[in-house]
């Protein structure tokens, strides 16, 4: 389905790897590409997400990975793929590491969680969080690639999650309080999870709920669009009325729209919607 | 130091404020660098919209070129929707001439740090911000669990774009947040601060804190002083907040030596509860 987020899009010069991967995904059918994609990425096998930092980032790694599952093969894909999750599989958040857990487990206890679940820092030497954890599951799952971390990184979630359902950016409970979660998290790990057909029974459904009525009056189409990537499979009882809202909103500011947002609108508003954990 | 107890004062108060503090803003581009966390509707964790939104104004009235609002919050990659939540959005657009730059998704250039106190030799900051002629520091006046306080100081992590460290931005706290504080203010220069404690937060900041009420916005040109003020407002020791003890030559902690205006701070000082944690 061509929207005015497709249109627009076609217009933008991406300033971020994230923009660039998307795009790429959002466009696939248009204007397929992957030169500029595969030129970016680092002697490492990482993506930075700001090329000119040059600092690996596994969340734009994985993003760029499933991107380079979704559009046309070349020989120097597999390559790149293969750099790309030998980076992943040697990263790790830092509680992954025996003296962090210890750390972790006696003294540093003020947020909860298990540093025996570990998934993927945003960047090296820091400790696992959701955003890219829930991306780099999305890229193994896209790939098909089996690996001794997913199992591990599944588990970590679904221990970050928020009491209520849904997660924020890494942590449920901290100092004593349950924290609150926020829209775009928790639909990144919520498509994780259900790629992977993993998942709490009852956590899906708390977060397809937080999710239903946290986005019920939202004006953003970032979140909105994540909402409606997420709750395709989970969730068919107010995807209609999220795609009505992404659609008249997107149609109305498409041109405002910063250009991360308008390809997740138009990912979120092909018919069905865009399955992140797929390969074309 | 002047009074303001509610919010429906506040525009006055920051313009009686502005002209006050007399910043040096005719012609120049100033960066306004507001606390914006998440959106609450129970706990007061941002700068409030009426105090940044009257500010720009104040600071177009003083003659500046021109006035960027400026945040990267560290929790939130949707800016959109925490702009309209907390109504910032809505009091820019009152103003008129505010734009507002998404820190964490501005263009990014390369700044040698200038202590060891990190092992960062350089951090990648903001255009909008190293573009600006002058920055102002907008914090709202708060405990933190971690830090003791988040004022002035603190509230620069912002500036660190979470489009290249993450959300949050991790590598500050596992460079030690105090050491983390102290690095960007020294790397990057806050001009002035005009701190929000019409309503303040103790106990467990600076998200799950309560509200409490202290009627006052703090107007300065140095951001150790005015954290040392702060502190003494919320009854805490500035010696014991070991950034500001860490940061002090990077402004003037003794109150002896500050020109005070306005109101005097013992009338208004009280005794916050810290996080418990601390």
């Amino acid at each position: 389905m061509d929207t005015s987020a497709h249109t627009e899009l076609r217009t933008r010069e991406p300033r971020t790897i994230e923009e660039m991967a998307l795009q790429r995904l959002a466009l696939r059918k248009f204007a397929p590409n992957t030169g500029d994609l595969l030129g970016a990425q680092l002697p490492c096998g990482a993506w930075s997400n700001r090329p000119v930092t040059a600092i690996p980032n596994a969340y734009t790694t994985g993003l760029a990975l499933i991107a380079l599952a979704n559009n046309p093969w070349a020989p120097e894909v597999r390559s790149a793929v293969e750099r790309g999750f030998s980076w992943l599989e040697r990263t790790r958040g830092r509680e992954g590491h025996w003296l962090w857990q210890w750390k972790f487990r006696l003294f540093d206890r003020q947020v909860r969680f298990d540093p025996n679940k570990f998934g993927w820092p945003w960047m090296e030497n820091t400790v696992s969080w959701v955003a890219p954890t829930a991306i780099a599951l999305l890229a193994y799952k896209a790939w098909n690639r089996p690996s001794e971390r997913v199992p591990s990184a599944l588990a970590m979630l679904e221990d970050r999650a928020c009491a209520a359902g849904g997660w924020n950016a890494g942590n449920g409970h901290a100092f004593g309080v349950d924290l609150d979660p926020h829209p775009d998290f928790s639909a990144m790990a919520l498509c994780a999870l259900e790629a992977h057909d993993a998942g709490e029974f009852f956590l899906v459904e708390r977060t397809a709920r937080f999710l239903g009525r946290r986005l019920e009056e939202c004006g953003s189409a970032y979140s909105l669009a994540w909402g409606v990537l997420a709750l395709q499979r989970s969730s068919g009882r107010r995807l209609g009325t999220l795609v009505e809202s992404l659609r008249r909103i997107s149609g109305r500011n498409a041109a405002t729209l910063n250009t991360a947002a308008l390809a997740l609108t138009a990912l979120a508003l092909e018919s069905p919607a865009f399955d992140l954990g797929t390969r074309a | 130091m002047l009074r303001c107890d509610s919010y429906d004062k506040a525009i006055q108060v920051v313009w009686d404020g502005l002209k006050l503090l007399s910043p040096a803003v005719r012609g120049k581009t100033v960066l306004l660098k507001p606390n914006l966390v998440e959106y609450s509707s129970t706990a007061p964790i941002n700068t409030h919209p009426t105090v940044i939104a009257a500010a720009v104004d104040g600071l177009y009235r003083l003659g500046a070129a021109q006035v960027t609002v400026g945040e990267g919050p560290g929790h939130v990659r949707d800016t959109e929707l925490l702009l309209e939540e907390c109504g910032l959005g809505a009091a820019l657009r009152d103003v008129g001439k505010a734009t507002y730059v998404d820190l964490n998704n501005d263009e990014v250039h390369r700044v040698p740090t200038t202590t060891s106190l990190t092992a960062l030799a350089e951090l990648w900051l903001p255009q909008s911000l190293l573009a600006a002629d002058v920055v102002i520091s907008m914090p709202k006046i708060k405990t933190h669990h971690w830090a003791g306080v988040t004022l002035s100081l603190k509230n620069l992590f912002g500036v660190v774009p979470g489009s290249v460290y993450g959300w949050p931005k991790n590598v500050l706290h596992w460079q030690g947040i105090d050491n983390s504080i102290v690095e960007l203010a020294a790397t990057v220069p806050i001009h002035y601060v005009i701190a929000d404690g019409v309503v303040a937060m103790e106990g467990n900041g600076p998200l799950h804190g309560h509200a409490r009420d202290l009627g006052c916005l703090v107007f300065a040109d140095d951001p150790v002083a005015a954290d040392a003020l702060c502190c003494g407002l919320m009854g805490i020791a500035q010696e014991s907040i070991r950034h500001l003890v860490l940061g002090a030559s990077l402004g003037n902690p003794s109150p002896t030596d500050w020109l005070m205006c306005g109101e005097r701070h013992e009338a208004l000082q009280q005794r916050f509860r810290v996080c418990p944690h601390i």
